[in-house]
């Protein structure tokens, strides 16, 4: 049984995808091949994946779906072999599911489109600082994408009740949206930009309008 | 009125005055999700190769699509273009409407108007495609999205 694992994000091997990608490996303890479509054409990629027998792609969520680079993977890709499987793993910026779920919707449906064994969409929010917070903080989620990985690499399909603990919340609820809100206005979530700006000299810079028509500026 | 097109539809006429990005003649340089339009370059993209679409965009009062359907969704190269629009939004999140939400960076950005152009798989791939970009455009701050098959366009006979 040969499985690939393509990821599917902008940043390679220096983003969180990338981090998902391995924590899932070390609980499979299989040396899965990674292939990046950050690094070589489309075509090759898909071709690659015409060979595996189970095809896993990572990808972090750009605006409500695929990144570019994945959906220009998806238009090589050719039908599946009888038996041949796929299945996907999204992590997101935002917290809650909701923010996935046309993407969910899309990527079940290019999995029947052509004609592949869905295992399923894995969707993981609140992800953004993954590869850059310190290690208590991932703890939890690493577990549980070790676990994705170890039960895989026994069943060849995705664990249930890990999804679901890995998917959280589909919704904010009100009361929390509105506690949120509040913080918000009290300047304390963008606490951590501000330091970006500052670290990197642009702090005056962080709200500008360079493209805004000369008029209204 | 300011118009501006984005087309990957062969045979689209427009007024010889109206910028067109033009997704068949010109390869966009996709996202390399390194953050220097939020963190580093605030507004800027890392990649030029988009400056004056950028500039005729945030003039504008309507920006009009023409665009295919791709394996029942939008073209790689149009989704390149989503993730291209990231900068003229701020990385603060917002919770205001219950749910997360990037804050707009500019004062307004133009209406919307979509035509597409290609055959869905099933109703429900169609569906999902018109939702996909009403979603596309929410998340953008687009006061007025209108999401439409290329026909009605063609039937309508609206002037640009």
């Amino acid at each position: 049984m040969k499985t690939l694992i393509i990821n599917g994000s902008p940043r390679g091997k220096s983003g969180n995808t990338e981090v998902f990608v391995r924590q899932f490996i070390l609980g499979a303890g299989q040396d899965y091949p990674v292939r990046y479509a950050a690094q070589e054409p489309v075509k090759d990629l898909a071709a690659a994946a015409a060979q595996a027998d189970t095809l896993l792609i990572f990808m972090p969520l750009y605006v409500h779906a695929m990144p570019g680079i994945v959906m220009k993977l998806f238009e090589q890709m050719t039908p599946a072999n009888s038996g041949q499987k796929i299945g996907f793993v999204v992590q997101a910026g935002f917290v809650e599911g909701a923010q996935v779920r046309f993407l969910v919707r899309y990527l079940n449906h290019f999995a029947e489109r052509l004609g592949y064994e869905n295992l399923g969409v894995i969707t993981k929010g609140d992800a953004a600082g993954t590869s850059m917070v310190p290690a208590f903080m991932t703890k939890k989620l690493f577990n549980r994408l070790q676990a994705l990985g170890a039960h895989y690499s026994q069943s060849s399909q995705f664990h249930k009740d890990t999804a679901a603990l890995l998917a959280g919340i589909y919704e904010i609820p009100a009361r929390k949206a509105k506690l949120y809100e509040f913080f918000n206005r009290s300047g304390i979530n963008h606490i951590a930009w501000h330091k970006f700006w500052r670290d990197n000299g642009v702090f005056e810079k962080g709200l500008d309008r360079p493209f805004a028509p000369a008029t209204t500026d | 009125m300011r118009t501006v097109v984005i087309s990957e539809v062969d045979s689209i006429h427009i007024a010889e005055n109206t910028f067109m990005l033009d997704l068949n003649a010109r390869a966009i340089k996709d996202c390399a999700g390194c953050w220097s339009c939020w963190q580093k370059t605030p507004g800027r993209c890392a990649f030029k190769d988009l400056d004056d679409f950028y500039t005729a965009f945030l003039q504008a009062d309507k920006a009009v699509f023409f665009i295919g359907v791709s394996c029942d969704f939008v073209s790689g190269r149009l989704k390149t273009l989503f993730d291209r629009m990231i900068p003229h939004y701020l990385p603060y999140t917002s919770w205001k409407t219950g749910e997360s939400m990037h804050l707009p960076r500019y004062d307004r950005y133009p209406d919307v108007e979509v035509y597409y152009k290609g055959a869905f798989s099933s109703d429900s791939a169609r569906q999902l495609y018109e939702e996909y970009l009403a979603r596309v455009f929410y998340q953008f701050h687009i006061k007025r999205a209108v999401i439409k098959p290329l026909g009605e366009y063609e039937q309508c006979g609206v002037a640009i």
